[in-house]
């Protein structure tokens, strides 16, 4: 291209040689800017590759197939027959691959357990302590209970005999509701605790911490200018009295707040003992069970007689229709049996259950990494021997186990977001390519589409907590109390558990009245929703939950879905559409036949790229869907049936994989148990997110080359 | 395509049997369905304006009544007087830090040795613990055995033998660990090391682990002679007069700050008394309300005492304050003592050029700076404390300026929270900055090159790898920022060659450079696409016309194509800049999170999308700082739509050419 003597006036024109030079140094430069991003990446990619790898490999599909969980570093002391349950011990060695010469002596050991296995008839009466430890030992099994019963009577057992020391009010009521408990001599003894008559003249006084907390619980009208930090407890401030006032108090209180001789305390204008004197009655309680009244459990539970039943709820009673049949461990059935005296058990069978333990012995002290499940497990499993030895223990959170809950998390945030994202985006699509002419509206739409694509991602998370999880309309019969708006629909009873009500602070309200007046009573009870047999949409959010990160994403990721599902409609050839009108197709049927058919590796191509984008984000996730911590999958504790129980799954929050990154990397302290958790779910999330990214990649090079019309 | 509209009746294909209801057939629910979805960006877009708005419109009006209180409490006061002490024990902290780092340079490899011997031994002392565990045992076995008094002798004689075994197991088994210790197993990559201290290091680790103790001869010749090392530093002039300067500084601080403390306390007084008024009247409407819900008429009588109990009166501020204006000659004088004492000490300073390191030099240079502004801040302050009235009415104006230039951004404080979003922005924008200074010319000359000079298979190679890089996720680079490059920076920040660069060494992990280049790696993708569409879209004749006059190709890219399409590469550095801005994860964990106006590019900074990440979620809705948030929200919000407008803007006409 160049001329060997180019004329000298060519502007262009410099010397052969140093034009040479130059050029190379430009276009060196030019190689080595191109070069040096290849290899940044590269080295990025290497390194959690390289480190990433190992982890991997140790720690192998149960990295994928376990939820994260607490690390919990002990050291351990040499010891034999330690023993485990089989599948904890397997994880036990993936944990500890460095350590694995240390296990030695493994030989497997067959344990029987006893159970006993028993039906319980409707209509039986449970304490609330036993009912949740039925719960715990029979998977599945929940009570949706609605009613208690607080007069049946309820047994305890005392292992040795108890002396019981009751004042005079507490004795009369245990005596009439309990009479049977009561022996026959009582050792009674009298004792003189005086309570003061006190004139506290109206003026302004100083007033110290001690003096102030004795006083609130009396009648005296008293005002403070300033109230008490609870970390300063000497502090004087000044408390006014606004007119002179005569009460009676406690000794407490009288030494408490009126002691002349402390600094901070009241002065008095007049003062009167007056003699107050209480019988206490002692009485022997023999060992073994008694069952007697709730209010008498009541009075002795404060004296010492342990139970699990709730005397201030009362039992609960069963409302299964059938019987239920229930199993637990033989040596806890007799002592339920005794305590509950309402239970009607019937068909009870013991039961040999044998299960495969791991013996092995440790040859050396060591350090080991337990996940806390199975921590648990081998701390359990050898409590009785005392094999098992810990040293120091050390916990590291999110540290040990797998990423499952994540990587579900993520999936099912990104497949709520394509739904929602690619039928609007699509449909948005056709109409700017197909339908729309030239105008305002199509040139608002597109500008619209524009900036929304400029918009931070964290501010489409702060649009998604104000609109998704906190405004955004729900159909429900039990509102939130702080609702923004509730528009009553119709009156449908629900059935409102008991349970939900004690547990989750619903107020029910009995009678009819005005919407707003159920809420304010029921914000005055404290509770934070009510019900009154209405069913409402309520204008309350949806909460951190799924769905709201859903809708967040898929806003967020909608521009880039729109445009390029545009850019493949408008590559399908105008004379497809041409051809198919001047058949007789009607608008919609060319648009259905000829051509979203030929759009559809485009649109294709779109909704991976929207994935890889979606997969990847978390700002707009970490207020509206994210949570830290969650110990079960989403559809895992949800209790109902039907649609209720889509709704109450979509409405739970997730684990995500960016978001439990950024747990791992940046709120928990750094040091080399957190590091394989970290590298370990980087790898895995940038091979997800980057095969999606490298499918987009390739599909949209194919599409170029092949599709040619 | 236009929309047709309905076909005449002459038209074979019309369908006159297709069902209408109102006049709008299925044709146009589709149509409609279509439209409807269309419109879903534009409400959006709005609505996205709509919530920042309605959620932050609150937010002056409620500062202003936050500001107001802080005023008549006495708190504003108060703080004039403690910005002039905070100002001024910089001063004294500046040259305790320099002269640290003076000491810490000078003595090199000599100042981590026992730094390096407590990390050795601790390493080693893991590395053989059950060793030490079996040798604690024995040797508790035998002296429980020579304590009691009629052990057989052979029983000694065999606990003594598993004794000394298990010692010369330890021994060995420490000696091992301890070799395989070396300096490239040091968690802090920045100590300075020599290898001569190595094998000392090692032994003197055995001996320690053997004898139980944690000093050994070595340790303690290495502590003399880093003494005597310091005593000769500190005998230097420029140490001599750092000292004196530093007491100068420190002199007066002890009396200022019991002055402050008092007016503190006057003001936390009027300050607790103002909000406890502030919140009466809502309190006793609540327990009003209590007293009705009451079930018994024990509780109702209760609730009758507590809302008796709730004081309504107004505090009189005025004479609450007085203490403080009463306190004005006193801080005259204390501000006379304070002032002479920081002149004495200005004067003693020595120049940065006499220290020979670099942080010492930092420090120093630091202190120079502040010499030249901190009287007129004293006196400035003085005037405020003079002036002040705690009945003057904060004005709306305030509490704007008092967000868009405060300086400070406090929350959650016991004293008083500030929302000044200043050194969020500034945080932000330098980070940008940074990015972009760095990003243009890799991302600008890598379009040019694979545009223009590449070959047709490394451009086939090249651009879907970059388009594969905008992948990344952001997290995964945050990540790889905190585990990775910060520790590099920092190390190799160190080496003499590069410290030309302004603000190097650099001091933390987490600083606005490491940030910067990830952002820069994270925009190079956006960057490089857009500038090399540009690039495309330049007419062929623009290069045929230039080779044609004899220009070489690279005359031809860098002086005929390059300004022929310089605005869609402005375009396209603006729409990078528009997503560095926006860009949340990585400046929430890898710039540091201080928040205060970063004074160079090394230095830890927060930023606005980083303080949104953090902070929303443990705020209350409807709060004062919720609606602070949201307000930080719209700033970002504005400005990245500024930037796209800008950016667009500047595409079209560059299309439109």
């Amino acid at each position: 291209m160049s001329t060997p003597e180019a004329p000298k006036d060519n502007p262009f024109c410099k010397s052969q040689e140093s034009r040479k030079t130059q050029e190379n140094a430009i276009r060196t430069l030019f190689i080595i800017a191109t070069y040096v991003i290849l290899l940044s990446a590269a080295f990025i990619f290497g390194d959690i590759i390289i480190k990433g790898t190992p982890v991997l490999a140790s720690k192998g599909w149960s990295f994928i197939f376990k939820k994260p969980q607490t690390l919990n570093v002990i050291e351990v002391e040499k010891s034999d027959h330690i023993e485990v349950p089989v599948k904890n011990f397997d994880s036990i060695i993936e944990s500890n691959a460095k350590h694995s010469d240390l296990f030695t002596n493994i030989k497997e050991v067959q344990h029987q357990t006893n159970v006993t296995t028993f039906d319980i008839a409707p209509g039986s009466v449970i304490g609330e302590g036993y009912l949740k430890n039925l719960e715990k030992q029979n998977k599945g099994f929940y009570l949706r209970f609605d009613k208690r019963d607080t007069q049946s009577p309820v047994a305890f057992t005392l292992e040795s005999p108890k002396s019981i020391t009751l004042r005079n009010p507490e004795f009369e009521s245990l005596k009439a509701s309990a009479p049977e408990i009561v022996p026959a001599e009582v050792e009674v003894a009298e004792r003189n605790l005086s309570k003061f008559e006190v004139t506290i003249e109206e003026g302004e006084y100083p007033i110290g911490k001690s003096a102030h907390d004795a006083l609130v619980p009396t009648k005296l009208v008293f005002q403070m200018r300033q109230t008490f930090a609870d970390d300063e407890p000497d502090k004087i401030n000044q408390v006014i009295i606004p007119s002179t006032q005569t009460i009676t108090v406690e000794a407490a209180v009288y030494f408490a707040a009126f002691d002349e001789d402390e600094r901070g305390t009241l002065p008095l204008s007049a003062e009167e003992s007056i003699p107050n004197k209480i019988l206490f009655h002692t009485f022997e309680l023999p060992a073994g069970t008694h069952a007697v009244a709730p209010d008498a459990l009541a009075i002795l539970e404060k004296h010492g007689a342990n139970s699990q039943h709730n005397t201030a709820r009362g039992s609960i009673i069963f409302n299964n229709k059938k019987p239920l049949t229930l199993t637990v461990p033989s040596n806890e059935f007799e002592e339920l049996r005794k305590a509950n005296p309402g239970l009607q058990i019937s068909n009870v069978s013991n039961q040999d259950i044998a299960s495969t333990y791991i013996s092995f012995s440790l040859s050396k002290d060591a350090e080991l990494r337990f996940d806390i499940d199975d921590y648990e497990a081998i701390t359990l499993g050898n409590k009785a021997s005392g094999n098992f030895i810990p040293l120091s223990e050390k916990t590291h959170s999110y540290s040990g186990g797998g990423i499952l809950g994540p990587i579900v998390g993520t999936a099912l945030l990104v497949i709520i977001c394509m739904v929602v994202a690619l039928s609007t985006g699509i449909a948005t699509s056709v109409f700017l390519n197909e339908y729309a002419a030239k105008g305002k509206f199509i040139a608002t739409v597109r500008l619209a589409m524009l900036n929304l694509a400029g918009v931070p991602s964290i501010v489409f998370g702060l649009f998604g907590l104000g609109l998704f999880v906190i405004l955004a309309p729900t159909l429900t019969s039990q509102p939130n109390v702080e609702s923004k708006l509730i528009i009553p629909i119709a009156p449908i009873a629900s059935d409102i558990g008991a349970r939900e009500v004690e547990d989750k602070k619903i107020y029910v309200s009995e009678e009819k009245m005005g919407t707003d007046e159920v809420r304010n009573l029921a914000a005055a009870a404290g509770s934070t929703r009510f019900y009154d047999g209405w069913q409402y949409i309520s204008f309350q959010g949806w909460g951190t939950c799924m769905l709201a990160g859903g809708f967040t994403l898929a806003i967020m990721v909608l521009p880039v879905i729109i445009t390029s599902c545009e850019e493949s409609l408008s590559a399908v050839p105008m004379g497809f559409r041409e051809a198919s009108l001047a058949l007789g197709a009607t608008k919609w049927q060319s648009i259905r036949t000829a051509v979203l058919p030929y759009a559809f590796p485009g649109i294709l191509t779109a909704s991976i790229l929207g994935i890889t984008r979606v997969a990847g984000e978390t700002a707009p996730i970490m207020f509206t869907a994210a949570v830290a911590e969650r110990s079960d999958l989403p559809w895992q504790g949800i209790n109902a049936t039907g649609l209720d129980a889509f709704v109450g799954f979509l409405q739970q929050s997730v684990q995500a994989l960016p978001y439990h990154i950024y747990t791992v990397a940046g709120r928990i302290p750094q040091s080399e148990y957190t590091e394989p958790m970290q590298y370990g779910s980087v790898l895995v999330f940038m091979m997800i997110v980057m095969t999606f990214a490298a499918f987009s990649v390739w599909l949209r090079i194919r599409i170029r080359n092949k599709i040619k019309w | 395509m236009k929309a047709s509209k309905h076909s005449d009746k002459n038209n074979p294909f019309y369908n006159s049997n297709e069902l209408k209801v109102l006049g709008i057939g299925k044709q146009d629910v589709i149509r409609y369905f279509f439209g409807g979805n269309a419109t879903l960006a534009i409400i959006v877009i709005s609505m996205i304006i709509l919530f920042l708005v309605y959620h932050s419109y609150s937010f002056f009006p409620q500062y202003r009544e936050k500001l107001d209180l802080y005023r008549k409490s006495g708190q504003e006061f108060t703080d004039y007087a403690s910005e002039q002490l905070t100002a001024q024990k910089e001063l004294s902290s500046l040259a305790t830090q320099a002269r640290e780092y003076e000491i810490q340079h000078q003595l090199g490899a000599l100042y981590n040795v026992r730094p390096i011997h407590a990390e050795f031994k601790r390493d080693a002392l893991k590395l053989i613990s059950s060793e030490r565990k079996e040798y604690e045992r024995e040797k508790t076995r035998l002296n429980d055995l020579q304590d009691e008094q009629d052990t057989p002798a052979e029983q000694l004689d065999a606990a003594q033998q598993v004794y000394d075994t298990a010692k010369a197991k330890l021994q060995d088994a420490a000696v091992a660990a301890v070799n395989t210790l070396n300096y490239s197993t040091l968690s802090n990559k920045s100590w300075k090391t020599d290898p001569t201290y190595l094998e000392p290091i090692r032994a003197s680790v055995v001996e320690s682990i053997m004898t139980g103790k944690f000093s050994t001869d070595f340790v303690a010749e290495t502590k003399e002679r880093e003494k005597q090392a310091v005593a000769l530093i500190d005998a230097t002039p420029a140490i001599t007069n750092l000292n004196e300067a530093r007491s100068n500084f420190l002199a007066p601080q002890k009396d200022f700050d019991k002055f402050v403390s008092s007016l503190r306390k006057v003001a936390s007084t009027n300050k607790s008394q103002a909000v406890t008024f502030t919140s009466a009247a809502a309190r006793k409407e609540a327990l009003e309300k209590k007293q009705t819900f009451a079930k018994s008429e024990e509780e109702q009588e209760m609730a009758r005492i507590e809302s008796a109990r709730v004081l309504t009166i107004e505090p009189d501020y005025t004479s609450l304050n007085q203490p403080l204006y009463d306190s004005l000659p006193k801080h005259k004088d204390m501000l006379a003592v304070l002032s002479a004492k920081t002149a004495e000490g200005f004067a003693r300073m020595p120049q940065a050029s006499e220290f020979q390191s670099k942080l010492a030099q930092r420090r120093i240079r630091d202190i120079e700076q502040i010499e030249d502004n901190i009287s007129d801040l004293f006196e400035e302050k003085r005037h405020q404390m003079e002036t002040w009235d705690h009945n003057k009415p904060v004005s709306m104006m305030t509490a704007v300026t008092g967000f868009f230039m405060g300086t400070k951004w406090v929350t959650n404080s016991s004293w008083q929270d500030f929302y000044g979003i200043l050194p969020l922005l500034a945080g932000s924008v330098c980070v940008a900055i940074v990015a972009v200074i760095l990003a243009i010319p890799f991302a600008v000359g890598g379009a040019i090159y694979v545009n223009r000079l590449a070959s047709p298979f490394e451009q086939k190679f090249i651009k879907p790898v970059i388009e594969f890089i905008g992948a990344i996720p952001s997290i995964v680079l945050a990540f790889f920022g905190v585990v990775v490059l910060g520790e590099l920076l920092q190390t190799h920040s160190q080496s003499p060659i590069l410290s030309w660069i302004p603000g190097f060494p650099v001091e933390g992990r987490l600083t606005i450079l490491n940030a910067g280049i990830l952002l820069a790696f994270m925009s190079i993708p956006t960057i490089f696409t857009l500038a090399e569409d540009a690039l495309n879209n330049v007419p062929k004749a623009y290069k045929e016309a230039s080779l044609a006059l004899g220009a070489t190709p690279l005359q031809t890219v860098l002086s005929v194509i390059i300004p022929s399409c310089s605005s869609g590469i402005i375009a396209a550095i603006l729409l990078g800049f528009g997503r560095i801005i926006g860009e949340t994860m990585v400046v929430l964990l890898v710039m540091g999170g201080r928040i205060a106006i970063p004074k160079s590019f090394t230095d830890p900074a927060h930023s606005m999308t980083g303080i949104l990440a953090q902070e929303i979620g443990e705020v209350d809705e409807g709060s004062l700082h919720w609606g602070a948030l949201f307000m930080v929200g719209l700033v970002l919000f504005v400005i990245a739509l500024t930037l796209n407008y800008v950016a667009q803007t500047t595409l079209r006409k560059f299309a439109k050419r």
